[in-house]
């Protein structure tokens, strides 16, 4: 199949940035969306053009590194489904796609469409852990959880924080990303000890990395490839509600 | 980890994203509920002419008159609920606006409702509609031939402004579409706060994600109601 490509151009962080147009002839449609890309920039290469710099890793969903605005969307049309998953039968032949960064402030361009998402790293450092400080692990099944509790728990912590849910946010809110990780401490019983401080201080880094704030379209769950609920970020507010009252 | 830092509670949660949600969410609520009150108030408007020439609405005006000091604080607590509605949304506006500086070429919505884009702009026709409704029916700066009508006894005679003001077809089509836009309003608002509150629970979630649209039809039919009965003319055949 032959597409046609618009992607966002941006030579560095300060660099102004545009969309260049390139064809990519000949492509399989069982080739994922990133060896699409790959080829192309085999073709880049071998005309002395600089490849497209695009984030990626595992190419097995699971690892968080791939983004891309696919179209409008983030990781492209195909719902529950990261960019490196998504396949070019997705798409139809001599069809334009529109490749560009997630775009929000937390998250500067590095390079074309590299955007940096260490302000995810330091909402975790504001508190997104257990503090364990001595003794070795316990026995696996010591401590009783309810099946929906950590069911619950495991849907939340299978949050990839690949900012998805920023990209898709018409306010590049990272509460879907904050309150997965919250939800998924508060949820279970080793979390319940620091539950409303590590609530505050996450919530208070998320503000402080200047994402926007929710305003309930819940975009962010649709975009999520890992299908992540809204309910976490109910699961937040309330929690956040009772830190504030009780000035924790 | 560090905690919250110092202060009262109110200036924690004023202080954050999530607290300037809730200051909407909870000031929402209360205009929410003076929406549906008003509007049933005003309801009995279509009820008939009784004997002795007295109208309802006329009663109900004066009994609201009558309460004094407590209609002015529920005034000053209506003012000061908006006021703060509008200054937390024009906070978290500028904040979100800066939270993407670079907007996209290609953007794609997946699911989000119409009401949910257009919060601002039909929040700020309502901020508009307000203050034409205060000056229109309360102040009586719009049509001063329809304001001040007393009765015999010396009742202020609302049912007479009221018919008057919505024989009007331009004052009667601006109420129509106002509260077309305070349902649509309406529709993503009182899902939003629910959520926002943290009261969108999986158990409730079905019920919850109905009460929007639910609470905006009831709105739109009640207060469109009004202006159109009095268009048709099956209201208000005394008022010459």
């Amino acid at each position: 199949m032959n597409i046609t490509l618009k992607v966002w151009r941006q030579d560095g962080p300060n660099s102004a940035g545009r969309l260049e147009t390139y064809d990519a002839k000949d492509i399989s449609e069982h080739m994922s969306f990133l060896e699409m890309i790959d080829v192309v920039n085999e073709q880049l290469e071998a005309a002395g053009t600089d490849p497209i710099a695009f984030d990626h890793d595992c190419r097995e969903g699971i690892c968080g590194m791939c983004s891309l605005q696919i179209n409008g969307t983030p990781h492209g049309p195909e719902r529950g489904t990261t960019t490196c998953q998504l396949h070019m039968r997705t798409f139809k032949d001599g069809e334009t796609i529109t490749i560009e960064p997630w775009r929000a402030t937390a998250f500067p361009v590095v390079k074309d469409l590299v955007v940096d998402r260490t302000s995810f790293d330091r909402i975790i450092e504001a508190g997104g852990y257990i503090s364990v400080n001595t003794g070795g692990p316990q026995d696996a099944n010591a401590i009783p959880i309810n099946k929906g509790d950590a069911d619950e728990a495991f849907e939340y912590a299978a949050c990839i924080g690949c900012g998805a849910c920023v990209a898709a946010c018409k306010n590049a809110s990272a509460s879907l990303f904050t309150a997965a990780k919250l939800s998924h401490l508060a949820l279970l019983p080793q979390g319940q000890a620091e539950r409303y401080e590590r609530t505050s201080s996450m919530v208070a880094q998320m503000d402080l990395e200047g994402f926007g704030s929710c305003t309930n379209q819940y975009e962010c769950e649709a975009a999520c490839p890992k299908g992540i609920s809204v309910q976490s970020i109910a699961h937040m507010n309330r929690d956040y509600i009772k830190a504030s009252l009780t000035g924790r | 980890m560090s905690t919250a830092s110092g202060g009262n509670a109110i200036g924690r949660l004023l202080g954050s994203t999530i607290g300037m949600k809730i200051l909407m969410a909870i000031t929402g609520f209360i205009w929410i509920g003076f929406v549906l009150g008003h509007m049933v108030g005003n309801l009995q408007i279509l009820l008939p002419m009784p004997e002795d020439g007295i109208h309802a609405i006329n009663k109900y005006a004066a009994m609201l008159k009558a309460t004094g000091g407590l209609l002015w604080a529920v005034r000053f607590g209506l003012l000061a609920a908006f006021a703060a509605h509008v200054w937390a949304a024009i906070v978290l506006s500028k904040r979100n606006r800066a939270a993407r500086a670079d907007s996209y070429a290609v953007s794609n919505n997946i699911q989000a409702k119409p009401s949910s884009y257009y919060m601002l702009i039909t929040g700020l026709v309502i901020l508009g509609f307000i203050v034409f409704h205060l000056a229109h029916f309360t102040l009586g700066l719009v049509q001063p031939e329809a304001f001040g009508h007393h009765l015999a006894n010396g009742m202020h005679d609302v049912y007479t402004m009221f018919i008057l003001g919505f024989r009007n077809p331009v004052y009667a089509g601006l109420y129509i579409v106002a509260n077309v836009l305070i349902g649509m309003h309406l529709h993503h608002a009182v899902t939003s706060m629910f959520q926002t509150l943290g009261l969108r629970t999986p158990k409730y979630q079905q019920y919850i994600d109905m009460a929007g649209p639910a609470v905006a039809s009831v709105a739109i039919v009640g207060n469109v109601l009004m202006p159109v009965a009095v268009l048709l003319g099956l209201i208000g055949g005394s008022v010459s």
